[in-house]
């Protein structure tokens, strides 16, 4: 089927190999960052947080173990073996000490400890950060009423991500390392020192900042050179004359690079790679991402090509060495956000294509060859990510839906004719507006931002259950949302709409308090100079980036379960309040009892009323306004860096754990049953085919919902072969770019999916099989060709 | 309605009345009775579709994968798989025509008076009613819902079936209005029919998509329950003015022998100068309605074609320099 995007021989051997060695480790805890940065601490407690979180980095880089992969072309490993997760005591002690021995028995993102590993971390790391992390620090300097709330077991928002991790969610200047040097920059920041008047209070406290920096740029250089060395010492004892030489090339790239100005594209790949790999060095927080890779690197790529120094193949086999590295960075979650972000998704985005400063469209040849290095392998990582606007080339286009409808969910696709203006009123440039990039998952960041896009994760669905309940959990029995009035004395829609109104009003006050107290914390404790250095405006201002040193500052939290609050909306409205066919109480009784009993009520609900996601105005309405008013509700908030709140509505993966906190609703959810993802309709009762969801979701304020959307959307196999079916995917792109979208992916259902369908069909009725002149939906065929249909999915998707 | 009367299997030119006049031209209110309107359609016609297929067919075509388009009136399709057993439908029936069968339900055609109470009681979708009247308007506003799709595509509209030129006014109708709006219009038709009738259907459409079978007139009536002689005039006829694609699906055991493909092929450069062909691989997904309505799906059991069969079939085109598509 389609996932034969590129034929097996076209691809390099060494692409081949390296994509299977990563795939083959088994994942295992590292300890040598977490050992390293302990005793630097230790050794610094008397100085500056500033310096002594660069003195540790320093430290790390200068002791970590240099580890080159055979046949790798690209220098730099993360830890000391190839796909090792590094530790961060900073933000992870807490969690590493009470679930050390979960790590490798957990279902999701398992990873190895071997015992001298766990040994160490218990007796001689961990017992040092007691009372030292961020989580205890944030968490006790806020308000009780609010601490509540963020440790709630049925809880209404998690906050969690920067409570047991660092900041991430930036796009790093990398031209700048790219085009200076880190030679120039050291001098740059001395420069600045010695012009500060120490005198002045203000300026008098910037000196650490650029003390910090110079300590970091000599590290950084010296553990190039590091990698030089290792490579010269294997090319000495190498035999094969290829591996030989390629080793030499390497340590000649890394003598030069960060430490001098790239000079061609092999020499500007090793520069970038170092200068991202060491932002998840220095911390570990998620989707720091590369951005526009094809547009920053063209210039390099362009001379290399024009000079003769490399051919377009070998370029193309560099930028798959990289390609692969992206899936190397590890991070060792804790077991709620492991849940939350499964796979070990670090989300490295790369957007590609779009249009420049000037508006005109940007795709160049790198942006072709970033496609095929993504046809070429077959990794999580990175985050692919293309931007369409009107003269987006057709073949660019084609491509990537075609590698796209493989099955590999990526790469993904963004509006700039949503991006842009969104961004424009949120106070952003023209020209930083036109240069955005994407932050993780569908933010839409300008550069030099510090992005904070995945701040939190919050569950309107629970607010409407708490709406229908005066503020007690159903789940609890606790009062944990005000008491909007007893739910069975509403009269109309609006009354429920007005209650939860109040809910959402109340968590979300609850989470800003949360999140700017998390933000000072990190400013505290966790101050990122190396993220600092490579970001051009903490440089000028001589501001660390967690104290509002970037141009751009959001916080971005998200609203999850759309779908569930609308439907259920939909429900009474429709059933309770028009039809009259059931009164509020039966519908409250039947919650209560989560529908126990109430099996006919059940099905009605789920069955018999109208849908989010199928372009009907009665519930699409609905929909908006449900996320107008959280939009409108985070949108009025400031951060602690002079910056804004920017509202989302997507989930990744946490509408599955967050569902686990919601009780029965009205449209036919159980309790504990998972919410609907991003703006998707609610699993299965998309019956009007995927031209319908999108018309549904573009009814959406997405010029509202500026921290963006995720609509992931699901097709069976067959839907996607061949030149229509790619055809079919690039022509709904456009139209749902048309129509005001602003981002949308495509999932191929899997066997096991489909198996799942048969096995409860009810859940899965919005399956379509489509071929010519017929479609019907899965679960109402025969057995027997459903069994037909799953054997061949199984079989094509391997 | 007179619609509901008895089964109209007969084909149109030995007689039957037509549903339209009868439920449509005393009033003008032109209506038809369809099964299903289909969003994001990729094989029925250029670009993304929308495909309305109306109801009643003078062929049977023993692979048909759309059966309850076979019959004029609008009948009650069931979905064991959806069945909660709930007995609400069992209540709802004044005509004794459903009852308990093991965990699920049963329906008797004999007694079903298709009246559509069972349909409102069940809490799931497992009992529905295949057909439902439409007016010219109310298709217009639901067909064109996915213009914008249609603009950027180059898609449009299909009327399929069942038989378009069963309803030839509403479709002529339907097609003028939305191809006033600048919109793509297609019928896809099997071609039997009285040729003053199938040329109002096509009137408003920009392609006609035409179905092909077997050359063979015997083996044609055998297996689609009529002659060929009409449909092989019609085409000659409807292709001399409109644009056209043949479409073929290839049955194992009926369609795909080569001496079939070729007469076939032969027949369609005799038709038309540079004719283009596409080909539809056979599939089972229709199994399943059949039992929904309570009919018997007859063909033996046969398996899709292989894509090698598939462009074997495909070759035996090209070798004539005709243009050909695997759907
Ligand atoms: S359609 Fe009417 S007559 Fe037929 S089974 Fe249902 S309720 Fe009975
Ligand atoms: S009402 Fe529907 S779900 Fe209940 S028994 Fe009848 S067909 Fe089955």
């Amino acid at each position: 089927m389609s996932s034969t995007v590129v034929a097996e021989n076209e691809i390099h051997w060494r692409t081949k190999q390296l994509n299977n060695e990563i795939l083959a480790v088994n994942p295992e805890m590292c300890v040598e960052r977490a050992r390293y940065v302990t005793e630097s601490y230790k050794e610094t407690e008397s100085e500056p947080m500033v310096i002594r979180r660069a003195k540790a980095i320093a430290k790390v880089l200068e002791k970590m173990t240099i580890f080159i992969q055979r046949d790798q072309l690209i220098a730099g490993v993360q830890a000391s073996s190839l796909r090792a997760s590094p530790l961060f005591p900073e933000t992870e002690a807490g969690y590493l000490e009470s679930e050390i021995d979960l790590f490798s028995k957990r279902e999701q993102d398992r990873l190895q400890i071997k015992p001298e590993v766990r040994k160490e971390l218990l007796e001689d790391i961990l017992p040092y950060w007691k009372g030292k992390g961020i989580k205890e620090t944030a968490l006790s300097a806020m308000p009780e009423h609010v601490r509540e709330k963020v440790e709630l077991e049925d809880q209404i928002f998690s906050v969690g991500i920067h409570l047991t991790g660092s900041i991430g969610h930036i796009l790093a200047d990398y031209d700048k390392v790219l085009d200076k040097g880190l030679v120039q920059i050291r001098k740059e920041n001395e420069a600045k020192r010695d012009s500060l008047d120490l005198a002045d209070p203000d300026e008098g406290k910037k000196y650490n900042f650029y003390q910090a920096e110079i300590i970091l740029c000599d590290a950084i250089i010296g553990w190039a050179r590091r990698y030089a060395e290792e490579a010269e010492r294997l090319a000495a004892e190498e035999t094969d004359p290829r591996w030989k030489s390629e080793l030499e090339t390497m340590a000649a790239a890394c003598r030069r690079v960060p430490a001098y100005p790239a000079e061609g594209f092999r020499e500007a790949l090793q520069s970038f790679w170092f200068t991202h790999l060491l932002l998840y060095i220095e911390q570990n927080g998620l989707a720091v991402s590369p951005g526009r890779f094809d547009q920053y690197m063209f210039p390099y790529y362009k001379k290399s090509i024009e000079d003769g120094s490399i051919s377009r193949e070998e370029a193309q086999e560099l930028l798959e060495c990289l390609w692969i590295k992206f899936t190397e960075i590890m991070r060792a979650y804790d077991y709620e956000s492991a849940k939350n972000f499964a796979g070990f998704s670090i989300s490295e985005n790369i957007v590609l294509g779009g249009v420049d400063e000037d508006g005109r469209d940007a795709t160049n040849d790198l942006s072709y060859m970033c496609l095929e290095a993504e046809a070429h392998t077959k990794l999580s990582q990175p985050n692919l990510s293309v931007r369409v606007h009107n003269k987006t080339p057709d073949r660019f286009l084609m491509r990537a839906a075609e590698i796209s409808a493989t099955g590999r969910t990526k790469p993904e696709f963004f509006n700039d004719g949503v991006g842009i203006p969104t961004l424009l009123s949120t106070g952003v440039s023209l020209e930083d507006a036109r240069d955005y990039g994407i932050s993780g998952c569908v933010e839409a960041v300008p550069p030099h931002a510090n992005g904070m896009t995945n701040a939190a994760m919050s569950n309107i669905a629970k607010a409407l259950e708490l709406a229908l309940n005066n503020g007690v959990s159903r789940l609890s029995g606790k009062q944990i949302g005000p008491k909007t009035g007893d739910p069975g004395s509403f009269t109309d829609i609006e009354d429920v709409i007005l209650a939860f109104r109040e809910q959402v009003k109340a968590y979300v006050r609850d989470m800003v308090i949360a999140l700017n107290e998390i933000e000072r914390t990190h400013a505290r404790l966790f101050p990122l100079p190396y993220f600092s250095l490579v970001m051009d405006d903490c440089f000028e201002q001589g501001l660390d980036i967690t104290e509002g040193g970037a141009r751009y500052n959001y916080t971005g939290p998200q609203a999850v379960g759309l779908g569930d609050v609308a439907d259920s909306l939909a429900a009474l409205k429709k059933i309770v309040f028009e039809e009259k066919k059931y009164s509020m109480k039966q519908i409250l009784d039947a919650l209560e009892k989560d529908f126990e009993g109430e099996e006919v009520l059940h099905q009605i609900l789920s069955n018999k009323v109208p849908k989010w996601g199928n372009d009907d105005d009665y519930v699409d309405e609905l929909a908006v306004e449900v996320v107008d008013i959280f939009c409108d509700e985070v949108s009025q908030y400031r951060n602690t860096r002079k910056g804004i709140y920017r509202p989302g509505v997507y989930s990744v993966s946490a509408n599955v754990p967050l569902g686990v906190h919601v009780g029965a609703l009205p449209n036919g959810k159980k309790a504990r049953q998972p919410l609907a993802d991003g703006v998707a309709p609610v699993h299965g009762v998309e019956l009007s085919g995927p031209t319908a969801v999108v018309k549904s979701v573009s009814k959406l304020n997405h010029e509202k919902i500026t921290n963006g959307t995720i609509l992931n959307q699901k097709f069976t196999p067959k839907v996607l072969e061949g030149e229509r079916g790619k055809r079919g995917l690039a022509n709904l792109i456009r139209s749902y770019f048309d129509l005001g979208g602003w981002h949308i992916q495509f999932n191929v259902v899997s066997a096991d999916t489909l198996r799942a369908a048969q096995r409860d069909p009810e859940k899965h009725k919005g399956l379509i099989i489509r071929v010519a002149g017929y479609s019907a939906f899965f679960v109402e065929l025969d057995t027997a060709v459903q069994d037909d249909i799953i054997d061949r999915t199984e079989a094509e998707t391997i | 309605m007179t619609l509901l009367t008895e089964p109209k299997r007969k084909p149109y030119n030995t007689g039957l009345r037509d549903p339209e006049t009868v439920s449509g031209s005393h009033n003008r209110v032109l209506k038809a009775v369809f099964t299903n309107l289909q969003r994001y359609s990729l094989h029925d016609g250029p670009g993304l579709r929308t495909i309305l297929f109306l109801k009643g067919c003078p062929l049977s075509c023993l692979w048909c994968s759309n059966p309850e388009t076979q019959n004029f009136q609008p009948e009650l399709l069931y979905s064991p798989n959806m069945c909660i057993g709930c007995g609400s439908c069992l209540q709802a029936c004044g005509y004794g025509a459903v009852s308990v069968q093991g965990k699920k339900m049963a329906f008797d055609k004999g007694k079903c008076t298709v009246c559509g109470d069972c349909v409102d009681a069940c809490p799931t979708a497992a009992v529905s009613v295949a057909g439902k009247l439409i007016g010219v308007d109310e298709a217009v506003e639901a067909l064109e819902a996915d213009a914008v799709f249609f603009r950027r595509s180059g898609g449009g509209v299909t009327i399929s079936g069942g038989e378009p030129s069963q309803h030839p006014d509403f479709t002529a109708e339907v097609l003028k209005k939305l191809r006033k709006r600048g919109i793509h219009t297609a019928v896809e038709t099997c071609g039997y029919a009285e040729v003053r009738r199938l040329f109002r259907t096509v009137e408003y459409a920009d392609l006609v998509l035409y179905d092909l079978k077997i050359a063979d007139p015997e083996g044609h009536k055998k297996a689609t329950g009529a002659d060929n002689a009409v449909i092989l005039e019609n085409a000659k006829k409807i292709s001399a003015e409109k644009e056209i694609i043949f479409r073929i699906p290839v049955i194992p055991g009926y369609t795909d022998s080569k001496e079939n493909l070729t007469a076939i092929a032969r027949l369609v450069t005799g038709i038309k100068r540079q004719p283009e062909v596409h080909l539809l691989p056979y599939h089972a997904f229709g199994t399943g309605k059949y039992q929904g309505i309570g009919k018997e799906y007859k063909l033996p059991e046969v398996e899709p074609p292989s894509e090698e069969k598939m462009q074997e079939c495909k070759r035996i085109f090209e070798d004539k320099k005709i243009a050909v598509k695997l759907l």
